[in-house]
C-alpha cells in the first residue's frame, strides 16, 4: 500500500513537471527586437559589462493630412505600425491600405496604437490629396497619420530607419518600386516586427503581435 | 432479339436528345464558350483588377468603387468596358457616392481578354447572362468617349 502511495506521488509529481514545462509561452515571449545591435564592453572599477544598443528609428519630421506636424514626439508612449506607399499606386498599395485598414479596425479604440503611412511621391501626394485620400478611407487623421515631407528624407529614413526600400523606377507600373512592408516600432523607437502588407496571413500575425507588444509594458 | 416499336421509340428519343443538347450542338457550344470566357475573365479580375476593387467586388471604402451591387454595372453595363481599357479619371459617382481616385488604363489587354473580364462581371455581378465577342468590343471601344 504504502509502495502505491510512493508511486502515486511521483507520477503526479512528473506530471505537474510535464504540464507546467509544456504550456504554451507564446503569450509571455517578448517580440523580438530587429536591426543591427551594437555591443559596447565597458570596464567600470575592475568589472567588465556589456551595453547593448539597439537599432532606432532616427528623429524625422513630417507634415500630415491635416497639416500637422508630426514628429518621434507624436509617438510618445505610443506604439505604431508604418508603411511606405503613394496614392496612385496600382499594384500593391491598395491591398496595403486594405490591410491597414483591419489593423487600423482592430484597434481604432486602443489609445496605445497609431498608424504612420509615408508617401513616396510627395510631389504628387500633397496634403490636401493626402486628406482626400484618407477622408475616402473612413480613418480619423489623429489615428492614422498620412504624412508627406521632403522626398530625400522620406526615402532615407525608408531605407535606414524602417529599413525598406523605395525607389523611382520608370519601368515599373506607378513609376515607383517599393517594398510593402508593414513595420511595428516600440515606445523606445525599436523595430519589433517586419509584415508583408500584401499577406493578409503577416497581418493577422501583425494584429496577434500588437497586443503582445502592449503588455510587455503592462507587465514591467 | 424482336425489335418492338417501343425499343424504337426510346431509342429515337435517346438520339434526338443527343443531338439537340450534346456539346456538338449550336447550344451546347455556346454554353461551353461562355464558361470558359467566365473562367478566363475570372482568372483576368483576379489579376488585373481584384487588388483594388477586392475579389468580392465590393471595393475598398470611398476610395475604389464596388461592383458587386453597382448601378454601373446593372443600369449601363457598356459603359464599364471602356473604363477597363482607358482609366477613368475625375469624379464618378457610383450608388450615390462620389468617387475620385483615378484608375488607371489596361492598354495591355486585348480586345478577347476586355470580353472575358466583361462576361465574367456581368454573369457574377451584373443582370445579363450573355457574352461579349471581341468583335462586340471593338465596336463598343471606338466609340469610347
Amino acid at each position: 500500500m504504502k509502495q502505491l502511495l510512493n508511486y502515486t506521488f511521483i507520477a503526479g509529481l512528473l506530471a505537474l513537471i510535464f504540464f507546467t514545462g509544456c504550456a504554451p509561452k507564446d503569450n509571455l515571449e517578448k517580440l523580438p527586437v530587429l536591426g543591427r545591435k551594437n555591443v559596447i564592453s565597458n570596464m567600470d572599477s575592475g568589472v567588465l559589462t556589456y551595453d547593448t544598443t539597439y537599432h532606432q528609428i532616427a528623429d524625422f519630421l513630417f507634415v500630415n493630412q491635416d497639416s500637422m506636424i508630426i514628429t518621434n514626439d507624436s509617438f510618445k508612449d505610443k506604439i505604431y505600425v508604418a508603411d511606405f506607399f503613394f496614392t496612385t499606386c496600382p499594384t500593391i498599395c491598395p491591398i496595403m491600405k486594405a490591410q491597414m485598414l483591419r489593423v487600423y479596425e482592430e484597434f481604432k479604440n486602443n489609445d496605445h496604437v497609431l498608424i504612420l503611412s509615408h508617401t513616396i511621391d510627395p510631389n504628387y501626394d500633397t496634403v490636401a490629396l493626402l486628406h482626400d485620400f484618407a477622408d475616402r478611407l473612413g480613418v480619423a487623421s489623429d489615428k492614422w497619420h498620412f504624412v508627406t515631407g521632403l522626398q530625400e528624407e522620406i526615402y532615407d529614413i525608408g531605407q535606414n530607419s524602417y529599413m525598406v526600400s523605395a525607389l523611382e523606377d520608370q519601368n515599373v507600373p506607378g513609376g515607383y518600386i517599393h517594398s510593402g512592408a508593414f513595420i511595428l516600432v516600440d515606445k523606445e523607437r525599436h523595430i519589433r516586427g517586419m509584415y508583408d502588407g500584401t499577406k493578409e496571413d503577416q497581418v493577422n500575425r501583425l494584429i496577434k503581435d500588437i497586443p503582445r507588444l502592449i503588455k510587455e509594458y503592462e507587465i514591467q | 432479339m424482336k425489335y418492338n416499336s417501343c425499343f424504337f421509340f426510346i431509342n429515337t428519343t435517346f438520339i434526338l436528345f443527343l443531338i439537340s443538347c450534346g456539346p456538338n450542338t449550336d447550344q451546347g457550344k455556346y454554353k461551353i464558350k461562355y464558361k470558359q470566357y467566365v473562367n478566363e475573365g475570372y482568372r483576368l479580375y483576379i489579376q488585373h483588377c481584384s487588388n483594388c476593387h477586392q475579389k468580392d467586388g465590393t471595393g475598398l471604402a470611398r476610395l475604389y468603387p464596388p461592383l458587386k451591387d453597382s448601378n454601373y454595372l446593372m443600369n449601363d453595363p457598356d459603359s464599364i468596358i471602356c473604363i477597363i481599357k482607358n482609366g477613368q479619371k475625375g469624379e464618378i459617382f457610383v450608388n450615390n457616392i462620389s468617387f475620385n481616385q483615378p484608375m488607371p488604363e489596361n492598354l495591355v489587354l486585348t480586345n478577347l481578354e476586355i470580353a472575358e473580364i466583361t462576361t465574367f462581371l456581368y454573369s457574377e455581378w451584373g443582370e445579363t447572362k450573355h457574352f461579349l465577342s471581341p468583335q462586340e468590343i471593338e465596336e463598343i471601344l471606338s466609340l469610347c468617349p
